[in-house]
């Protein structure tokens, strides 16, 4: 008897592919449709998770473009406080696809958000990246000021960058109702600053047809700005669940559905185009023979050796003779299955010594992130309004 | 004869055959100009390394540049630092609007501790002649500041922190003691940079570096009047003679 399955490569099963394998060398996993050279311009965005990849990338001297730079003299202790350095431009997290397509119409000049400047104890927040300016501003008009230069640096971005690393974080967001179309929002009124008033924000929870659409949107919206010259995008989901939920549901739920949703869109989008791929961090930290291995103890932000997987999982899907192996994904060795248990490191590769380097100096500034204050997480603010 | 010493790097070195010599033709022909090289990316590097000068009373000696000069701070009528690293250009980047907060933050440790970047690493370095000569000396110590560069990515940043730059540098010279001469305006443009006629090289290649008639227009406009008023209160308080003859009389010291 012959079965359709029988030719298939041991990637394609269960048992041997993942039961069985070590969770801390999926190197299988990840089959790119393109290779990223050492010139492709990157340009990154997302949640909270894609502050790894980017600083990641540029640990590993791949091409991402910085258009968004702090003043030469500020200490690099305040960059991410300021929002610099954690992405491509200073827009801060952006969460939502919907919230994507809404900054590339507005850098277009095709949108502008409803209430574009929050005010907290008579200071003046960006709406659209609060946490970008922790002291706030004067007033709503130098808000208007430092977007308008913002906006010039995004435009530029898009229209400068060969490929884009989106990292799709939420479904939930809230948005301002009234005119043509919702102002979405990164955080919830009331936050970091503005009031929320009922009347005037709605919650919404975007579906798959919708995120998709966005993602499509935005697209279009971008090749309009180049004239219509094509770019490569990667998606990837942020494996880190929701810090709470204003859907009603459990916050288990609500992950699970948020998290399909966005892994369905992005698996529908790159399933339609040659343009876009996706990248699987979200399977490579949430697989279950890791046994939650790579999450802190509070079962939320991901260990820095978890990220060091995920990027090692990358690096050598596009940079096989310079990869990281400082994790123990390549060794083979289980490791205890316990979160926050210490983990074995190996080294093996070309230029063992630059490699150790390079990872070393991922390693650094991961640690150094968080020994700031961790990520920069408007999303982990939430916290502070549970019981 | 009383002394001056002139202090600086390139600056210095541009001034001291043509604005310098002629200020001690003129106004200060009865002093005697000395001179010593006190910024140069020699001594920024040295002291990024850990360097710092050797100080015995009120001389210093061992940088870079002069690591066999020693010059006691004492003998001299008046110290003035020509330049001595007061580039804002390597504050700020670009149109890049500041915050309150950001300026704050930016200015902060300017500047005694600017930045450099060596081998890809930022590093902190001490402009220690701005913070250790006027402790060590009762003359006053007098700054002029870098010229304004005429660089693109310094033209384009905001003309408000430009100026809460000088701001601030009028701060620091006041808490140290130091007479910050006064900027020669009108030979800025709207954006507060240098008018391209005073570059010293006209193909634009250094846009850092101002021709003599920049300087000798600084000179005549902005230093000139300040030190009449220094020569005021130092005859006024020591008469004619010797700065230093005085200083070891009243200690009874030989």
């Amino acid at each position: 008897m012959t079965s359709p399955y029988s030719a298939l490569p041991s990637r394609a099963f269960w048992r041997k592919a993942v039961a069985e394998a070590s969770p801390f060398d999926q190197s299988d996993l990840y089959q790119p449709k393109w290779k990223i050279s050492p010139d492709t311009k990157i340009a990154t965005a997302g949640s909270c998770f894609a502050q790894h990849i980017t600083s990641h990338l540029r640990a590993n001297k791949f091409n991402v473009l910085d258009l968004e730079q702090p003043p030469f003299s500020l200490a690099e202790e305040h960059h991410q406080r300021f929002g610099f350095s954690l992405y491509s431009c200073r827009y801060g997290n952006i969460y939502t696809a919907q919230q994507l397509l809404q900054l590339a119409q507005e850098a277009r000049g095709r949108f502008q958000p409803q209430e574009p400047a929050w005010e907290r104890d008579g200071r003046w927040f960006d709406a659209q990246r609060p946490g970008v300016e922790p002291e706030g501003l004067g007033s709503a008009d130098a808000v208007r000021e430092h977007r308008r230069y913002h906006l010039t640096r995004v435009r530029l971005m898009f229209k400068r960058m060969d490929l884009f690393i989106f990292t799709l974080g939420l479904t939930e967001a809230w948005v301002r109702r009234g005119g043509l179309q919702d102002t979405v929002y990164p955080t919830a009124p009331g936050t970091i600053a503005g009031q929320f008033v009922p009347e005037q924000y709605a919650f919404r929870n975007y579906g798959c047809a919708s995120v998709i659409q966005a993602l499509q949107s935005f697209r279009r919206v971008v090749m309009s700005m180049r004239r219509g010259r094509s770019f490569q995008m990667l998606l990837t989901v942020s494996p880190v669940p929701l810090t709470a939920t204003a859907s009603g549901d459990h916050v288990l739920a609500a992950t699970t559905y948020s998290k399909a949703v966005l892994r369905a869109a992005a698996g529908d989008l790159a399933a339609g185009s040659e343009a876009i791929d996706y990248f699987p961090s979200y399977e490579i930290i949430t697989n279950q023979a890791a046994r939650g291995v790579f999450y802190e103890a509070n079962l939320r932000s991901v260990r820095s050796q978890g990220v060091s997987v995920a990027m090692d999982t990358f690096l050598e899907a596009h940079r096989p003779e310079a990869q990281s192996r400082q994790s123990p994904s390549l060794n083979g060795q289980a490791a205890d299955a316990t979160p926050g248990a210490p983990m074995p490191a190996r080294i093996r590769g070309k230029s063992a010594s630059r490699v150790r380097r390079q990872g070393q100096r991922a390693e650094r500034q991961t640690n150094q992130r968080q020994r700031a204050g961790d990520l920069q997480c408007e999303e982990a603010l939430l916290e502070a309004f549970g019981p | 004869m009383k002394r001056i010493l002139w202090c600086g790097g390139s600056h210095l070195g541009n001034t001291k055959n043509s604005a310098i010599r002629r200020l001690h033709e003129g106004l200060l022909r009865d002093y005697s100009a000395e001179f010593y090289i006190t910024a140069a990316p020699a001594n920024r590097n040295w002291s990024a390394r850990g360097g710092r000068y050797g100080v015995e009373g009120s001389t210093v000696f061992g940088n870079r540049t002069m690591p066999k000069e020693r010059r006691d701070l004492s003998l001299y009528a008046a110290i003035i630092f020509v330049g001595q690293w007061i580039q804002p250009w390597f504050a700020f980047r670009d149109a890049l609007p500041l915050s309150d907060a950001l300026l704050r933050l930016s200015l902060e440790g300017l500047p005694l501790h600017p930045w450099i970047t060596r081998q890809g690493h930022r590093l902190r370095w001490f402009n220690e002649p701005l913070a250790l000569f006027p402790q060590l000396t009762e003359a006053p110590v007098i700054l002029i500041r870098d010229p304004e560069a005429r660089m693109e990515h310094y033209r384009l940043v905001p003309a408000a922190a430009k100026r809460r730059f000088q701001a601030h540098l009028e701060t620091f010279c006041q808490e140290a003691g130091i007479l910050l001469c006064p900027q020669a305006s009108e030979a800025l443009d709207r954006h507060l940079v240098t008018l391209p006629r005073y570059l010293r090289n006209r193909t634009g290649e250094d846009c850092v570096h101002m021709s003599d008639e920049y300087w000798q227009r600084l000179f005549v406009n902005q230093l000139e009047p300040l030190l009449r008023v220094q020569l005021q209160q130092w005859k006024g308080s020591m008469g004619a003679t010797n700065l230093a003859t005085a200083r070891v009389n009243s200690s009874g010291q030989s």
